[in-house]
């Protein structure tokens, strides 16, 4: 996955899996502006719209890259706050082992 | 072919290294080592009007011993010095510390553990920078260092001995019980 | 039916879920691009305070399968804001300790109880037929000031008022006291003698808007870390802004201390008042406040130390009998009863260098510098608790540095209900909820009227304190006693001389309800089993006044059942007439042949809400029990007594959205600062400030000296000795000495000592040691490092281990005015084994 963000400089862990998981919050009109900012950056995904805040999905090669996202969120347009609520490292190597997870019935969440 | 002899003394020097553990470990086995107080030499130690039946010390904290009866404390116990990152029960808990922290200065205007630990030296020192999460202030917003909440450490990490508990734990992680699901759903 | 995931979309699954938690945001399946089925999304998160300290910190707490799995700092939480301690972080495993208690267990022998016999496992109701069997039988043959409790400031509200009622007015006994008596009682006495009213002006917010902290007895690194991380982060992110640490011993609050001040033991005093003629005598009482909105008092002295009557240093003290005692003074008489405390003198007893002093005598003299004043136990377990209290309000009404952000004197609380459940419901031996007292004819009658029970009922005469509990126990004067929440025989102190022989006295039945088999537990006649935490609906305030609310997460295991349940079902087994006087049931013919339960608890009051008012998706086992929503009934009866009050709650259903508000709560809105116009909607315009607990609206500044502690080191116990908590372990461990992680990280106390203290006595680090006083001894072991460094001649002993029960040697002299015991001093010697 590409990382247009990471500098060079600050990559310096090259084996590393960074996910993390934002709440951005914003003016009702700026869901656009976010939609289109995402599109174009790989490593941002909307995984919950609400009407004026959203959760996005961040998965970087190195803790800069995930700072470096959250300032340019935070300077676009209607962005009014960036909160980093979740952030987890993990080897690379291991990003695509198989797990095995048991679902209920109902299939989805609540 | 070479390997079968390598991996059988591998096994051999962890058996014999968990062996050396096992016997220089703490108290490996608790045995409660009851003290009767000198209540002659002390006048001021009151005794009670009673015996105490030995099934009836309930706290084991106490191993075992009636409370009021003294017992001989266990030897210190160590820290554990591996370098060898523990698991976590759940992503939120704060990784506890592999090494010793003995005479590391935290004070205002020195922080020992920001040393090898930041982002900027973790790699040259190889170690686990701290997490992105730290460098956010009260109000969310991100500093270019580490955010004075989290400058005191061992506030949420701390060092663990090899003491061992003394009372079991059956708290179950989500991973165990996603799997115990598995199995009943098996059967 | 599984699915396949590889890790990185299970992680992302995690990711999402928490994130969506904190966003409020629902996850529907449709309105997503990333993966969210699997059953990590299918944790249920909801939020509750933490179980352990008085900050009061948010949590949020992850259910499955009927299962704490995990928990994390609730990103919401205005006191928090997403971080814990560590022992918030590992607050998912508190209830999983292996010896849980599930079923009752009874002392008996040849099948019946017997005092001397074993404990054995028996049904709900057998346990309550033998208890109740012997409550009847102290009442009828002795009376009920023979009946007792002993309850706690970790109870839920709700918890503490249903105690409230079975007692004083089910019973009619005032013998009910919380373990809160041992940690706040010389604070709330501070607050009812400066301001009349309990409890802070301020709240944490202030931490943000000062210049200048100063520590008086508080190692908040370790006791409140998550306040000592906004201390931290105000500290660190301005460098003009100072912080003063004082205390008898150096800890880890000093990593940050700009002015550090190691002072002897009890001569806080004299710093005290020394700050206050420093004040004076450099021309910076701020004279407009001071006339505006202070009186001035001088309190009796020679007051004694709260020792049985017949202790010599009891029969010496002159104003023994009545310690509250005061006659009014101006303000140049204070400042010429201060005046003797120079710098010079305060030097001389304290051993503080001079600098220092002046350092942070000039935090509160600056009148551009904002000053917060934070204590603990320090001041609060102190034989003259109540005036260290009272005298560090003094330097901020001389300042008039109070209840404006920033300028703060706050006393912190070391129970997460201490302040909502112990002293707002009034779970005292001399109190009744909303700051009411059981001495005050008009209160009684008030409370009657709200209880819905006959005039009279209520007792006029407090009932028996803490640390005269275990006394009476000793002597045969409590004989039915009840111990729920709390760890007395861990915690009391003296424990060889008082407390364990009044539990195993053949006289006394002693029932404990805990969660765990801890020593008090053992030490007692029968153990009920219960419920704690999340397995039951709860609310707890903390130290800045804030209510806060949790659900019912999961169940307790076996046949644990919360105190409510215990209360409430107990009430079932008793009628007025077996505890009621004959001339009031005539009275009131339409009391006769009712339970307790009946008129305590479906009085129309509490049994008002049906339970379709419970929000969906939780359980509640006592409003399944009772058939009615037991905790709002409780609830809103109990704030019937402080609205319109200066105590205003808001309605019961507000508590379970919001993150905690700060009382009083009127037309919706928090107060953060009382007493101050414009931001208290008590306080009458024109008037600036109105401190109106006290009938002038003034607050009182108090003249009081320097006396000696009850027992200081000499020739042959010449050590001090000093007690307290460390950061892994909350209280008397007997929840985190059941984390493996926690109890890894400290496993066992030690003595802390100085090690030149150490080499003088042939000791190294690790050696077994006696600690011995002329009460007790306890074996430990030494340690000469690490994170506290006492100077020469005092050692410190925390006193969370079972193991090392170091009340054993503490000595049980009390505050004469509050009744709490001063845990910090006391003389022993420490002995090679």
């Amino acid at each position: 996955m590409s990382d247009v963000h990471a500098s060079p400089k600050g990559n310096a862990m090259k084996d590393e899996y960074h996910i993390s998981s934002l709440v951005v919050l914003h003016r009702p009109d700026a869901t656009n502006t976010l939609k289109a900012f995402v599109d174009l950056h790989a490593a941002l995904d909307i995984a919950v719209q609400g009407e004026c805040r959203c959760v996005m999905v961040c998965e970087t090669a190195s803790q800069r890259a995930v700072m470096d996202h959250i300032d340019a969120l935070e300077a676009l347009p209607g962005v009014i706050n960036v909160s980093l609520i979740y952030h987890h490292v993990e080897p690379r190597a291991v990003m695509d082992d198989v797990v095995q997870i048991a679902t209920t019935s109902q299939g989805t969440a609540p | 072919m070479r390997s079968k002899p390598l991996t059988l003394i591998l096994a051999l020097v962890i058996l014999v290294a968990a062996a050396i553990g096992f016997a220089v470990g703490r108290k490996s086995a608790p045995e409660p080592q009851v003290v009767t107080t000198e209540s002659a030499s002390h006048p001021a130690v009151a005794s009670t009007t009673e015996p105490v039946a030995a099934g009836d010390q309930l706290d084991g904290i106490r191993r075992g011993a009636p409370v009021n009866q003294e017992i001989n404390p266990p030897l210190m116990a160590r820290v554990e010095n591996t370098d060898v990152k523990r698991n976590r029960a759940y992503p939120m808990q704060p990784p506890t510390i592999p090494h010793s922290i003995d005479n590391y200065q935290i004070d205002k205007n020195s922080n020992r553990c920001l040393l090898c630990h930041s982002r900027a030296n973790a790699d040259r020192f190889q170690a686990p920078p701290v997490s992105v999460t730290h460098y956010m202030d009260r109000n969310d917003q991100f500093l270019a260092t580490i955010s004075p909440r989290r400058y005191f450490c061992n506030q949420c990490h701390v060092v663990q001995t090899d003491a061992k508990p003394l009372v079991a734990n059956t708290f179950k992680d989500i991973d165990t019980i996603l799997s115990e699901e598995q199995d009943k759903k098996a059967n | 039916m599984t699915m396949t995931l590889t890790r990185r979309e299970f992680i992302r699954n995690s990711a999402v879920a928490v994130a969506a938690n904190v966003a409020g945001l629902a996850l529907p399946a449709s309105a997503t691009n990333v993966l969210l089925e699997g059953d990590m999304t299918q944790l249920k998160w909801s939020k509750a305070p933490c179980r352990f300290c008085g900050t009061g910190c948010g949590v949020n707490v992850a259910v499955k399968d009927g299962r704490v799995v995990a928990t994390h700092g609730d990103q919401l939480a205005e006191v928090n804001r997403g971080i814990n301690c560590v022992k918030g972080y590992f607050l998912s495993k508190i209830m999983y300790g292996a010896d849980r208690l599930t079923a009752p267990l009874l002392r008996k022998k040849d099948g019946v109880y017997a005092k001397d016999g074993t404990f054995t496992e028996v049904s709900w109701d057998e346990a309550f037929d033998v208890m109740a069997a012997q409550f009847k039988r102290v009442l009828k043959e002795k009376g009920p000031e023979y009946v007792g409790m002993f309850g706690s400031g970790q109870w839920t509200v709700w918890e503490g008022y249903a105690a409230n009622k079975l007692l004083k007015g089910g019973f009619r006994s005032n013998t009910l006291d919380p373990n809160a008596r041992h940690c706040m009682a010389s604070a709330v006495m501070g607050f009812m003698r400066s301001f009349g009213m309990d409890e802070p002006m301020g709240c944490y917010d202030d931490i943000e808007a000062t210049d200048a902290f100063v520590l008086w007895g508080s190692n908040m690194a370790e006791m409140h870390p998550i306040l000592w991380t906004r201390v931290t982060d105000r500290r660190l992110s301005n460098p003009n802004v100072k912080v003063a640490v004082l205390s008898t011993f150096e800890h880890r609050s000093f990593e940050l201390a700009d002015i550090p001040i190691v002072f002897t033991p009890q001569t806080d005093l004299v710093i005290l008042n020394y700050i206050a003629n420093h004040i004076i005598q450099t021309g910076r009482v701020n004279k407009d406040f001071v006339n505006k909105h202070t009186t001035f008092k001088r309190g009796v002295t020679d007051i004694g130390y709260g020792l049985r009557p017949d202790n010599p240093l009891e029969e010496k003290a002159k104003n023994a009998k009545d310690p509250t005692a005061s006659e009014p003074i101006d303000f140049e008489q204070f400042a010429a009863f201060v005046k003797p405390y120079t710098l010079k003198k305060a030097v001389e007893m304290t051993g503080v260098e001079k600098g220092w002093l002046e350092k942070v005598a000039e935090l509160y003299a600056d009148p551009n510098t904002k000053v917060v004043s934070f204590w603990t136990m320090g001041f609060n377990q102190h034989t003259r608790g109540v005036w260290a209290n009272n005298m560090v309000y003094n330097l901020h009404l001389l300042t008039g540095k109070i209840s404006t952000p920033g300028n703060s004197p706050f006393s912190l609380t070391g129970q997460p209900s201490a302040c909502g459940t112990a002293r707002e419901v009034g779970v005292f031996s001399h109190r009744l909820p909303a700051d009411m007292v059981v001495t005050n004819p008009e209160h009684r009658k008030h409370a009657e009227e709200i209880w819905k029970i006959p005039h009279g009922i209520i007792q006029p005469k407090p009932g028996y304190h803490a640390v005269q509990q275990n006394r009476m126990l000793r002597d045969g004067k409590i004989n039915a006693y009840w111990v729920l929440c709390n760890n007395n025989v861990q915690a009391g102190a003296n424990l060889m001389q008082e407390t364990y022989l009044g539990y195993r006295d053949p006289r006394n039945f002693v029932v404990v309800s805990d969660a765990y088999p801890t020593v008090t537990a053992q030490s007692a006649d029968l153990i009920l089993p219960a419920a704690m935490w999340v397995e039951k609906e709860g609310a707890y305030g903390n130290a800045e006044r804030r209510t806060q609310f949790w659900h019912q997460l999961v169940k307790a295991p076996g046949q644990a059942r919360s105190d409510l349940w215990q209360l409430m079902e107990f009430s079932k087994r008793f009628t007025t007439d077996e505890c009621w006087p004959a001339e009031i049931l005539a009275a009131n013919p339409q009391f006769k042949g009712k339970t307790l339960f009946e008129v305590l608890f479906k009085n129309g009051n509490v049994d008002k809400f049906p339970t379709s008012e419970m929000e969906a998706g939780y359980d509640n086992d006592e409003a399944a029990a009772f058939g009615f929503y037991v905790q709002k009934g409780l609830f809103e009866e109990y704030a019937a007594f402080g609205r319109g009050h200066g105590h205003d709650l808001a309605p019961f259903d507000d508590y379970h959205k919001a993150r905690g508000l700060r009382w009083p709560v009127v037309d919706g809105k928090e107060t953060r600062w009382r007493y101050r116009e414009g931001s208290d909607p008590y306080v009458k315009a024109g008037t600036e400030f109105q401190f109106y607990g006290n009938p002038d609206g003034r607050a009182v500044i108090w003249a009081l000296p320097y006396e000696p502690p009850a027992e200081m080191p000499d020739k042959e116990y010449d050590l001090w000795l000093s007690t307290g908590r460390v950061l892994e372990h909350w209280h008397s461990g007997s929840m985190t000495m059941r984390v493996p992680e926690l109890y890894r990280a400290f496993p066992e106390a030690v003595v802390f000592m100085n090690p030149d203290d150490a080499r003088s006595r042939g000791l190294k680090r690790g050696d077994e040691v006696k600690v011995i006083s002329r009460r007790g001894e306890m074996r430990s072991r030494v340690e000469t490092r690490g994170r506290n460094r006492p100077p020469q001649g005092l050692v410190f002993v925390p006193w969370f281990d079972a193991g090392q029960l170091i009340n054993k040697v503490t000595l049980d002299a009390t505050d004469p005015i509050s009744k709490q015991t001063d845990y910090k001093k006391c003389a022993v010697k420490v002995v090679a084994v």
